[in-house]
């Protein structure tokens, strides 16, 4: 029978091997409970980006810019060669450029904003929403002039007029009525560029005079997995029709691959990185058993001399290093925590404390020092009483 | 009165660099059950040896050991635990006192490898020191206390578990005058009281005078022999 006191001296009295021993157990399980729970927080971030991709899978056609006008996309050959031929997906085309924008007439000021001009099915393809009014449909055309305008561009218009009659927008200084406002977007829905909320929407259309042409071209999808064979058509229209035309095809599909990838990556460094700091912790702990074990030689075979058995003395060095690693385990695994919410605000991700990430390098560790005092204590098999009570001397 | 104690030729020797060494000459002894005896000789000769081998501390190059009939080198190590546990007490010249433990806590550790409750190993502990007149330093280290009373808290481990066979490896070694006497008349006592086998290693025939019997071991090594 061991008693909690007898144990806590025999700790005590080795001094330097508890602190070694209770550094490297914090250090590995802080870094335990930071791998989980960093896993789990990046692999959250990425399975929802992932959704999200697959929810409105897009190929993205660009059309490279050129001083010539001939080597460029009109509307109408958008129309022609790539809007009827993908008949059952949303397509749009867009062009992006940027205007000067007057809130009033009376104003002096002049912004330039993001000006969009396309057309009706803009709205499908990225499933925006308009406050008021509507976007563009056909019956817009030819010569309705309306704008729709991002959310942060009404509130701007708002502030700069409070009070007033804010129906009409000048575009380099031509009036257009405003048609609808959007709804606030979720910006991370058009993957990093926030220009919806704050860009100025005009209706793209096909007249001979203006020829506009196409800046970009958006198929959605409906299934991730429909995304190559999208691509391949559009390569095989533009070569075929469009020969001309210097472009680059952007696979959301291909991305949210990637990601998948790159998940599988991660898994295998943090498994590795954990293994190594486990691996670590671990051969310390056999290291300073094996310094217990040569430092407290006579006490070994002082006990085994009164008739200790070589099972209870290493019951008794295993329940020491089990007690050091229950508490470094605890301080490791809090220590991690707060290292990982840290790290985790830092990257503006949401930090979720996860018990299981705490119990798993609680588990883990308290296993790995009684695995790592099992090769050192088979050594007190081999004692031999008197020789131990000789050498210590 | 039974033989407790037979060794039959038991010997001793040490390879060490294609040498062998002689650590106990080839000798034959019986200690029957209550005795006191005294084993002597000069340094070196292999009295701790061969008292070791007695306690089953140690192993024999050749020869049997009977311990009550039974034949100890047959024993596993762990065996060989449980009866040092059972059977012996150890006295030695130096205390060997756990040095992190209370003194109390010392003399109650044989009672605990005996799987005794930890409160009612320190209650017997207790008694026995009190016994012994260390009752006012149960609860002090071992480096706390002077060389005869650490003796004391000696003796007390020894005996607490109630032995058949108490063993004391020059319990007077590192003690003055008044308290090797002291020590030897405790021995001495305990040997009449509760009929304990008791076997003393000294080399100082007056300590010796307090056992029963005096066994001298001679000197009858050679020089270590060359193994070819």
């Amino acid at each position: 029978m061991m008693s909690i006191s007898a144990l806590l001296k025999g700790i005590w009295g080795q001094k330097t091997r508890t602190t070694l021993t209770s550094i490297s157990t914090i250090c590995a399980a802080a870094v335990l409970t930071c791998l989980v729970t960093f896993y789990h927080a990046s692999t959250s971030w990425m399975a929802e980006e992932i959704e999200k991709i697959n929810r409105t899978t897009k190929v993205h056609l660009h059309i490279m810019p050129s001083e010539n006008d001939d080597d460029r996309m009109s509307y109408s050959e958008y129309e022609t060669f790539i809007q009827n031929q993908f008949k059952p997906y949303a397509t749009t085309a867009i062009k992006i450029n940027f205007s000067s924008l007057q809130f009033n007439l009376h104003s002096s000021q002049n912004d330039y904003y993001e000006h969009v001009t396309t057309n009706w099915e803009f709205a499908k393809t990225f499933g925006i929403k308009v406050d008021e009014g509507r976007f563009f449909n056909k019956l817009d055309h030819p010569h309705n002039h309306f704008v729709v305008i991002g959310h942060q561009v009404a509130e701007k218009m708002q502030a700069e007029n409070p009070g007033g009659k804010n129906d009409h927008l000048f575009i380099n200084n031509k009036q257009y009525p405003i048609l609808g406002v959007i709804q606030k977007q979720d910006s991370s829905l058009f993957y990093g560029r926030d220009y919806v909320n704050n860009s100025i929407f005009t209706f793209l259309n096909n007249t001979e005079d203006t020829r506009p042409t196409v800046d970009q071209v958006i198929i959605q999808v409906n299934d991730a997995s429909d995304c190559d064979r999208v691509v391949k058509q559009l390569e095989s229209l533009m070569k075929k029709n469009l020969p001309h035309i210097n472009y680059q095809i952007d696979n959301m599909g291909e991305t949210a691959a990637n990601l998948q990838s790159s998940m599988g990556k991660i898994r295998l460094v943090f498994c590795i990185l954990g293994i190594i700091s486990a691996l670590v912790a671990g051969v310390n702990i056999c290291n300073s058993m094996y310094a217990v074990i040569t430092e407290r030689m006579g006490e070994i075979g002082i006990r085994l001399a009164i008739g200790a058995t070589s099972t209870q003395i290493k019951q008794l060095l295993t329940a020491e290093t089990s007690i050091i690693c229950f508490f470094s385990a605890l301080i490791g695994i809090a220590i991690g925590e707060v290292i990982n919410s840290q790290l985790i605000e830092q990257l503006e991700w949401d930090y979720e404390w996860i018990p299981a990430a705490g119990l798993l390098s609680f588990i883990a560790i308290n296993l790995i020092s009684l695995l790592s005092c099992y090769i050192p204590l088979r050594k007190i098999d081999k004692i031999n009483p008197i020789n131990a009570i000789q050498g210590s001397k | 009165m039974s033989e407790t104690i037979q060794l039959r030729k038991i010997k001793k020797t040490l390879l060490k660099n294609h040498q062998t060494f002689t650590l106990l000459p080839e000798c034959s002894l019986t200690i029957h059950e209550g005795e006191m005896v005294a084993i002597t000789g000069q340094s070196g000769i292999g009295k701790s040896t061969l008292l070791n081998i007695i306690g089953c501390l140690d192993n024999t190059t050749s020869g049997s050991y009977f311990l009550n009939g039974q034949d100890i080198t047959q024993l596993t190590t762990t065996n060989k635990a449980k009866l040092r546990n059972k059977q012996f007490g150890f006295i030695f010249q130096h205390y060997l006192l756990i040095q992190h433990l209370s003194v109390l806590e010392n003399v109650a550790l044989s009672l605990q490898y005996r799987n005794q409750s930890y409160r009612s190993s320190l209650n017997e502990a207790e008694k026995t020191l009190s016994d012994l007149g260390l009752s006012q330093h149960l609860h002090h280290r071992p480096n706390e206390l002077s060389g005869g009373q650490q003796q004391r808290a000696s003796l007390a481990r020894a005996i607490v578990t109630g032995p058949k066979i108490l063993l004391a490896d020059e319990p007077t070694g590192a003690l003055d005058n008044a308290n090797s006497h002291r020590m030897m008349s405790t021995l001495a006592q305990i040997n009449r009281d509760s009929n304990t086998t008791t076997i003393v290693v000294t080399h100082d025939l007056e300590m010796a005078k307090y056992c029963h019997r005096i066994i001298p071991i001679e000197s009858t090594f050679s020089k270590p022999s060359v193994v070819t």
